[in-house]
């Protein structure tokens, strides 16, 4: 269906339009309306993870910045005058490259945090969700080199969460609806085509990730050798979870590896097919799960985690509405 | 085209909001660039080519400002390389840097938070930067951790055996070990380089080089 801005009525003579073309397949891919609940429900879990970005943030603000610190003002412009970090650090903006007080970054946390509230129980409308975005792309570019995988993941999650019209993660139309691998009713719910573009475009995200990091694992000889899960578990000193004990046998260790792997190209395969979506999500929260039991990455693996539920070809679209227009 | 959403549905017909052509064209054509732009990122984190660094630098405007690039960071999750290996910086008040009285210069924090993964960034970058010779921009990144410890007369930044480390890997020397010099108004670090095994023809003894100190301090 070609985007129209007209509101189907149905006194109008309806016809059948062709799908077969490409940009009719890519406007309903996209821009189809659909109900603001699923990116609610998956908007809600995001400012949990961003609000325990921020709130374990907090603890070592001392450590980074403030005149004393390892990424203080003096210590930013020697590397920007350096020929080797120039470049790297010419795009890295942020206000909080102004100033060495910590208590302004200590603010700056705490207001993430309570715009992450705000926006979880609906309130601010889009620009509360922008605000969320803003404040974390200003505190991961001040961190420069030690922001790490958690802090791309959030930034393009809520370069996705923020088009879609504000709505509560907490009331019947939210987190607590129904059971996240069910496709949801439309009936009854307001529908907006940026609700869809940003179901999509968390998908879409999700699923680039998915593939990219499938096919950066292999060429790893770890991921072949049998020694990838145990690779992920061995620096002990640095894990929560000491899983290197519980998976040292070969007998596990090694189908693990190849589980690892491959679990993710096929549950982004079956997360895209409408008649196995629940199967191939079940794999990619899995895939998700194990990979923060074993690398205590808990921010990347939910973030990643979140953008792989909001996978499905059908979002909740009503066969009057993908299937004709009107004249 | 309906401007806006109801904030709630109780009592109300549901409204339906479709996209102006002219606007999903332009959106279109933003998908396109940034699902592009996104997918050369993630596939930069093993080794790009140069062509590959080019175009991400072009990227760079859109990517570094939003925040959105994968900046090299190891989204394969593990290839067993060194830098996998947890990182500690330590300090002595020992004359004698190969002894084993040495002290965690930062406090331990929660694995899997962020803080935790910040400190471990830090530390492999260091260590990293250590391995490429770049000891001056090492020392000033160590040097606010020093400036905490006025005991400290040596520091050194450690990599940790794992369960996949051999022997031969745990007996590497640590990629960074530094004397701290302190004189009225600053502190100077001064690497001390590991011997190393060179080609050069030695008249007067075996051909190993003793340690040696670096270039020049850090200041």
């Amino acid at each position: 269906m070609n985007p129209s801005h007209k509101t189907i009525d149905p006194q109008t003579t309806v016809r059948p339009i062709d799908h077969s073309t490409f940009s009719v397949q890519w406007n309903l891919f996209w821009f189809e309306p659909s109900s603001v609940r699923l990116v609610s429900q998956l908007r809600g879990l995001l400012c949990l993870v961003t609000a325990c970005y921020f709130l374990s943030s907090l603890t070592d603000v001392a450590t980074w910045y403030g005149s004393d610190g390892v990424l203080s003002r003096t210590q930013v412009a020697d590397w920007s005058s350096s020929q080797s970090e120039s470049g790297e650090l010419r795009w890295r903006m942020s206000p909080l490259f102004l100033t060495d007080h910590l208590m302004v970054f200590r603010g700056w946390a705490i207001i993430g945090v309570v715009l992450c509230v705000a926006v979880a129980i609906g309130r601010g409308g889009r620009w509360a969700s922008i605000a969320v975005w803003l404040t974390l792309i200003g505190w991961a570019n001040r961190s420069l080199f030690v922001a790490g995988i958690a802090e791309p993941l959030l930034s393009l999650s809520w370069l996705a969460a923020s088009i879609a019209p504000a709505s509560t993660a907490i009331t019947a139309n939210g987190l607590f609806a129904r059971p996240f691998f069910a496709v949801t009713d439309p009936r009854g719910l307001d529908r907006h085509w940026t609700a869809t573009l940003s179901a999509r475009l968390l998908a879409v995200q999700g699923t680039i990730i998915g593939l990219a990091t499938f096919s950066t694992m292999m060429a790893g000889r770890v991921w072949w050798n049998g020694l990838g899960s145990y690779a992920l578990a061995a620096p002990t000193q640095d894990r929560y979870f000491h899983a290197a004990n519980w998976i040292s046998p070969m007998m596990i260790h090694e189908p693990l590896t190849h589980l690892l792997l491959w679990i993710l190209p096929l549950g982004l395969f079956l997360a895209w097919q409408p008649r196995y979506e629940t199967i191939g999500r079940v794999l990619l929260v899995s895939w998700t799960i194990a990979i923060a039991v074993l690398t205590s990455h808990f921010l990347y693996a939910s973030t990643l985690g979140i953008m792989f539920l909001a996978i499905r070809r059908n979002l909740d679209s009503t066969p009057s509405l993908s299937d004709s227009c009107t004249e | 085209m309906k401007k806006r959403l109801p904030k709630s549905t109780a009592g109300t017909a549901p409204v339906t909001t479709f996209a102006r052509p002219a606007i999903a064209r332009l959106v279109s054509i933003a998908i396109a660039i940034h699902l592009t732009a996104m997918a050369l990122s993630f596939t930069a984190t093993v080794e790009p080519s140069s062509f590959h660094r080019k175009l991400l630098s072009l990227l760079a405007p859109y990517q570094h400002t939003l925040h959105l690039d994968a900046n090299q960071n190891t989204f394969y999750l593990a290839h067993g390389g060194t830098d996998e290996q947890p990182h500690r910086i330590q300090w002595t008040d020992s004359l004698d840097p190969s002894g084993d009285d040495w002290k965690p210069l930062v406090p331990e924090t929660t694995a899997g938070l962020a803080a935790s993964d910040r400190m471990a960034r830090f530390l492999a970058a260091a260590a990293q930067w250590s391995d490429e010779e770049r000891s001056s921009e090492v020392a000033a990144l160590v040097r606010p951790f020093v400036l905490k410890e006025p005991n400290a007369i040596f520091v050194r930044i450690v990599r940790l055996p794992t369960e996949l480390t051999t022997v031969v890997d745990d007996a590497a020397p640590p990629p960074y070990v530094a004397r701290v010099i302190r004189s009225p108004g600053s502190v100077d670090l001064v690497q001390i380089k590991p011997a190393r095994f060179v080609t050069t023809p030695s008249v007067s003894g075996p051909s190993v080089s003793g340690p040696a100190l670096s270039e020049r301090p850090a200041k």
